[in-house]
């Protein structure tokens, strides 16, 4: 049985004059992100554009930015990823992590789980909120 | 201009970097990757590739890739820059971009290597350091991407690749700094109603540094939490941080954080290397509000309010009281008032007098004492014809003159009086167009009119000491025994006849007994005055 390339989807969005968001669920109860630490150490859990420099979104006739912050991310396009839900499902101890998120605003990825624990664990990440913002119409 | 943002064509695809900076080894997509060389008695290079060259040196390591799923997987290692992330830690550039620095001083002997399910290969490689390399740390990542792990461009959104990635820190030996500083604290709440603590700190030296954060959250009462440690890199030149989450006090309260890093400060020791030789910086930051639970608010708030309520309801109460008895009428008790009898002529409850005056059982008052009339809980209104016995309650009916209750017989009635306007009535005042006739200030005193039905005691006459008494008066008043008979008393004052004593001066003053006549006729009036108030 063959098993889907993972994918995130954004809904279509009918925007005017004005700046609006799109929120998509990367880490969904179907495509849930599995982890783990066995050895003593530490995990850390990026995330980027394939090509940060030239990757965007494009409706065809036009492009928009992912990582332009400018306008609050109005103006050409900026993704903001936040929230996350760390469910351990192996191991006796509580591992040590933090969820940062962040926005793009460079080529720079952006940190989904930093974890420093030196005990072995395994766990699940879900509900990361990836958030779009919609540039204004031209 | 009304127009459908199209998520077609060429749009963002994601790539997951599965990095690991500590552990053995990383895993994504069923695959893994580890160090091939670790070094002896340094845990971490089981984790990351740890090497010291000088300028111009060239070292040969390897990396293993595991296959744990079960079909053979085609890998595509490459060797990438780093970077920092959003959020200064370290990080890995893709694959996509073009190597500057450190990734171009390793060398892959392949770039693509096929694992058979549930095997390992080891790819060789070299690191070449520049002879113009600065001393300091370098640092680099090798990367081992499945090959059907790379997403494609989709409709709709972006698709998803995985990838794992091994730090690779090369120190090249010169003059090591190693200085971290902390920038500030930043203090912040999640989404779960908790306080964060994020000490960000700068990396001002020239090599990671393996940085200890502590937080604790202090009251201003002294009261301390739990120390919150946590351990992690910090790249040379970069600003990190971390997050520490404190559970939200029940009751709230003013905080402060205090943060300390420690690091290894000796700069002959590289990472994984640990001398003790620790230096910590420090910081905290001002006192701030951390909001109770509802459950507390609610309880902060109702307490206090409660407490003011009530400090305002007596406070109320007593300047009420103040206030009524500043109101009330005054009395001064004429000779044969009782308390029941000035209640009975102003309308008012005996006992309710007696609790504004204090006058506690068995009820004396005194002549010339002043008393406070309360004002009366039913409207009494007192006519001084009808002191006699009759009462006539103040409503909306029209005044009708009562009926005179029939006078006991034998009884001698009092003279008639004329009926005089009552005084303390208590009513809102009338306006008048005459002149209100003048009142007298105080009612006269009822005369004291003997109920045959209870006789009262003849006063015992008792004799004056002074005279003697005789035997037979003695024996009726039980003093002395039948047969027996008193000493005469001696004329002089000293009772003690065996002594001789010189005879009593004379026009000598001799003390007065005050009979308490008085007080027994205060005692049997009250006890009159109540006889009379049952027939009512």
């Amino acid at each position: 049985m063959s098993v889907a390339s993972p994918a995130v989807s954004f809904p279509t969005t009918t925007f005017s004059f004005s700046c609006q968001t799109q929120t998509a669920t990367f880490g969904t109860a179907s495509q849930k992100v599995k982890i783990g630490n066995p050895i003593l150490g530490g995990v850390k859990l990026d995330i980027n554009a394939q090509t940060p420099a030239t990757d965007n979104w494009t409706d065809g006739a036009k492009n928009y930015s992912y990582k332009d912050s400018a306008g609050a991310g109005c103006t050409n396009g900026q993704m903001t990823i936040s929230g996350g839900t760390f469910t351990q499902t192996a191991g006796a101890n509580v591992p040590t992590y933090t969820m940062p998120g962040g926005a793009f605003t460079s080529t720079s990825p952006v940190t989904l789980l930093n974890n420093t624990s030196t005990t072995a664990w395994e766990a699940e990440l879900t509900g990361y909120t990836l958030a779009r913002r919609s540039c204004r119409a031209s | 201009m009304r127009k459908r943002l199209q998520t077609l064509g060429p749009l963002l695809v994601v790539s997951i970097l599965l990095f690991t900076h500590a552990s053995v080894f990383a895993q994504a997509g069923s695959m893994g990757i580890a160090p091939a060389n670790p070094l002896v008695g340094n845990l971490r290079s089981r984790s990351i590739f740890i090497h010291t060259l000088k300028g111009g040196e060239t070292v040969e390591d390897g990396v293993r890739v595991f296959n744990y799923s079960k079909e053979a997987r085609t890998v595509k290692l490459d060797a990438v820059d780093s970077i920092a992330a959003v959020d200064g830690s370290f990080s890995c550039k893709q694959n996509s971009e073009k190597k500057t620095e450190v990734g171009l001083w390793i060398r892959l002997s392949v770039k693509e290597v096929v694992v058979q399910p549930g095997a390992n290969e080891t790819v060789p490689f070299t690191i070449t350091v520049p002879k113009e390399a600065g001393p300091g740390e370098h640092g680099a990542c090798i990367t081992a991407q499945d090959t059907k792990n790379i997403g494609s461009k989709s409709e709709g959104g972006i698709a998803l690749g995985f990838r794992n990635a091994i730090r690779v820190a090369i120190t090249v030996p010169g003059k090591i700094v190693k200085q971290l500083n902390i920038k500030n604290i930043a203090i912040g709440r999640n989404d779960k109603g908790n306080y964060t603590v994020s000490p960000v700190s700068k990396n001002t030296g020239n090599v990671s540094l393996d940085a200890t954060s502590r937080a604790q959250l202090k009251s201003i009462f002294g009261q301390q939490t739990p120390v919150q440690k946590a351990t992690y890199p910090v790249m040379p030149g970069a600003t990190t941080g971390w997050a520490f989450e404190f559970k939200r006090p029940f009751w709230g309260g003013v905080y402060k954080a205090q943060v300390s890093i420690a690091y290894d400060s000796d700069t002959n020791t590289y990472i994984g290397d640990t001398t003790g030789q620790e230096r910590k910086v420090r910081a905290s930051t001002g006192y701030f509000i951390m909001v109770p639970t509802w459950q507390a608010l609610v309880v902060e708030i109702a307490v206090p309010l409660a407490l003011v309520f009530i400090l305002i309801t007596f406070l109320r109460r007593r300047r009420l009281r103040r206030l009524a008895h500043k109101r009330l009428q005054k009395y001064t008790v004429a000779p044969g008032d009782t308390v029941m009898s000035i209640a009975e002529v102003h309308g008012i409850d005996w006992k309710q007098l007696a609790k504004v005056n204090i006058i506690k059982a068995p009820y004396l008052i005194e002549y010339g004492q002043t008393l406070l009339l309360p004002q009366p809980k039913k409207r009494l209104r007192h006519r001084r014809a009808e002191r006699k016995g009759s009462w006539v309650v103040d409503d909306a009916s029209p005044k009708t003159p009562t009926e005179q209750p029939a006078p006991l017989p034998g009884v001698p009635q009092p003279p008639a009086v004329a009926p005089v306007a009552p005084e303390n009535t208590w009513q809102a005042p009338i306006a008048q167009t005459q002149p209100l006739a003048p009142v007298p200030q105080r009612y006269p005193v009822p005369p004291h009119i003997p109920n045959p039905a209870f006789p009262e005691p003849e006063e015992p006459d008792f004799p004056d000491w002074r005279d003697g008494a005789s035997d037979e008066e003695l024996r009726t008043l039980g003093v002395l025994k039948d047969s027996a008979t008193m000493p005469a008393l001696s004329s002089s004052w000293n009772l003690e006849a065996d002594e001789p004593t010189s005879p009593k001066p004379k026009n000598s003053t001799r003390p007065k007994v005050v009979k308490r006549k008085h007080h027994a006729k205060l005692r049997l009036s009250a006890q009159h005055a109540r006889s009379d108030c049952r027939k009512f």
